[in-house]
């Protein structure tokens, strides 16, 4: 008997064949039909789609024999990867000096006849065969060895589609984790801003309130702006700390009628809607799978901006939604100052404002919640408008979820 | 108003270990309308030094109130507050826990190691201004303390 030697490019043929991950896995469908197949066009009793290991021959897929793996010594397949090229085929392996005496010519399974095609991979490295075994000498036609071949093809595409699959997972579980510490960490940091904010704040108004008035007029409107600048950091913060806090994962979704999430805000917005004179209506709006607080922000803030960013006697706002297909298609429309359409994509960009803090306050943060929420709902959001002719924000949100069977009668009180 | 009281300053204990609020809370108390005489001390261990007139501090006055924090380096505040209230001399010094954490099981902890009364820091500066003005009127002018030590 000759042992088969190692192939040249052996370590690196180990290394690939462990980039499958797919040693001492679990029986596949897929695999088993292929030398199912095998064994049925090449009319053998034994099909087998042998991995060549460090020390052994493991077998992914197995028809007509028990053995999980035989050392790789004895093993046909050790010879047949040697030459990547071409199946290696034994028609008697009586007859053949490297293998009349092998224990599994002389013993069970009394191998004779042996057609092993390689597997390659794009590299090409020949990691294993899918071979086909017979315990009496047989010869191979050529459209079994070509049927032999693609199927060793197949079994490679079944592998590469593993291992594809196996990072397409990995690199999703890294992209979700860094995602998490990204959150974490904005929380983490506005948190931790905010203590020594504090300080600085606390201490101004301390100067202030017994300074004011004591030293000369520049130190009093220096107090006033180091004491604004504090308290515009401090909403900034919030803002991160809110935006941070839009976790899909921890969102709480269940079927909600919209129009009591928008009767909600409304009389939350009660005060300033009446201050302003404001008129806002809305048509009738859908039952959706949504989480009900943070779609009360959306309408919040599209609300808020529509008076705030409005230089009308009496503010109007109009909420419409429509249903387009898969999707409940809501439009707010205000009358207010409207936005130049360069400046339409930008709006929804974190801390991005059009307005010095002299004309219009606020941080920038309004909107870039409004788009984290919609999409974090499946949904997306964007703005039609232009100057002086008011604006429309009109954002989608799937009409049913997968799974979820639509239960408006809970929400029905 | 009690007349012992009026005759002398009243004596408070602050238990903080970042010196800006502490001092802001020595300003805040300065403004009232009481006359104050205000002992920092950053540690627990300081804290309960002072209080059984240990180490540097054997001099130390009795106070009228300690205002505590929860969380301090080594000995934190709820084992300080356990010490005290353990302590048949020091058991009826009222404690106020004085805390930037509204989480219910601190509040509802200290409350059950005998707390006198839990504040949350407010951390608008006029809002803290005005808590330390109440802290000082329920304390010292609505509420009756006793003169005496605890067991006399």
């Amino acid at each position: 008997m000759e042992v088969a030697p190692k192939p040249d490019n052996e370590e690196q043929r180990i290394e690939a064949l462990k980039s499958y991950d797919i040693l001492d896995t679990l029986s596949e469908k897929e695999y088993d039909e292929i030398t199912h197949l095998a064994s049925f066009i090449c009319d053998t009793p034994i099909a087998l789609i042998s991995l060549v290991d460090n020390n052994r021959q493991w077998f992914k897929s197995k028809i007509g024999i028990d053995a999980n793996e035989t050392s790789r010594d004895l093993a046909f397949c050790s010879h047949a990867i040697l030459n990547p090229d071409r199946p290696l085929i034994i028609e008697n392996a009586d007859e053949d000096k490297r293998f009349f005496n092998n224990t599994l010519v002389t013993g069970a399974p009394n191998i004779k006849f042996y057609a092993g095609c390689p597997l390659n991979t794009p590299d090409g490295h020949s990691l294993g065969t899918l071979c086909v075994i017979d315990s009496i000498p047989r010869k191979i036609t050529h459209r079994q060895n070509d049927a032999l071949k693609i199927l060793a093809q197949n079994v490679v595409n079944l592998l590469e589609l593993r291992k594809a699959k196996e990072e397409q997972k990995q690199l999703i579980e890294r992209l979700s984790n860094s995602n998490k510490e990204l959150e974490q960490f904005a929380y983490i940091a506005s948190h931790d801003l905010k203590e020594p904010l504090r300080v600085i704040s606390s201490y101004v108004q301390l100067l202030a309130k017994r300074y004011k008035g004591k030293l000369d007029t520049n130190a009093d409107k220096f107090i006033d702006y180091t004491v604004d600048g504090c308290n515009r950091m401090e909403s900034l913060i919030d803002g991160l700390l809110k935006f941070s806090r839009i976790d899909s994962n921890k969102s709480e979704k269940k079927w909600h009628n919209c129009h009591k999430i928008l009767k909600n805000v409304a009389k939350d917005l009660e005060i300033r809607i009446t201050e302003r004179n404001t008129k806002i209506k809305w048509s009738e709006l859908p039952f959706l799978f949504v989480d009900a607080t943070q779609i009360g922000v959306v309408f919040q803030n599209l609300i808020k901006n529509g008076i705030k960013y409005n230089q009308s006697a009496s503010p109007e706002i109009n909420i419409q939604a429509e249903q387009i297909g898969e999707f409940w298609h809501f439009t707010v429309q205000d009358n207010g100052i409207g936005i130049e359409e360069q400046f339409h994509e930008n709006i929804f960009k974190i801390f991005k404002r059009l307005h010095s803090h002299k004309e219009y306050s606020g941080t920038g943060i309004g909107l870039s919640i409004c788009k984290k929420i919609i999409e974090h709902h499946g949904g997306n959001i964007r703005v039609e408008s232009k100057l002086g002719k008011g604006s429309k924000f009109i954002f989608t949100l799937p009409a049913r979820e997968k799974n979820v069977q639509f239960e408006p009668q809970k929400d029905a009180a | 108003m009690d007349s012992e009281l009026n005759m002398r300053p009243v004596n408070i204990l602050i238990v903080e270990d970042n010196s800006a609020h502490s001092d802001l809370a020595v300003e805040a108390l300065k403004e009232t309308k009481m006359n104050v005489d205000i002992e920092v001390v950053d540690t627990g261990e300081k804290a309960l030094e002072y209080l059984f007139k240990k180490g540097e501090y054997q001099k130390s006055k009795r106070p009228d109130l300690i205002l505590l924090d929860l969380n301090l380096p080594g000995m934190n505040g709820r084992d300080v507050l356990l010490r005290i209230k353990n302590d048949s001399n020091l058991k009826c010094l009222p404690v106020v826990i004085l805390s930037t954490s509204d989480a219910e099981h601190d509040v509802l902890s200290t409350y059950n190691k005998y707390a006198n009364c839990y504040i949350k820091k407010p951390v608008d500066f006029d809002q803290f201004f005005k808590a330390m003005n109440q802290l000082i009127d329920y304390w010292f002018a609505l509420a009756k303390l006793p003169m005496k030590e605890c067991d006399a």
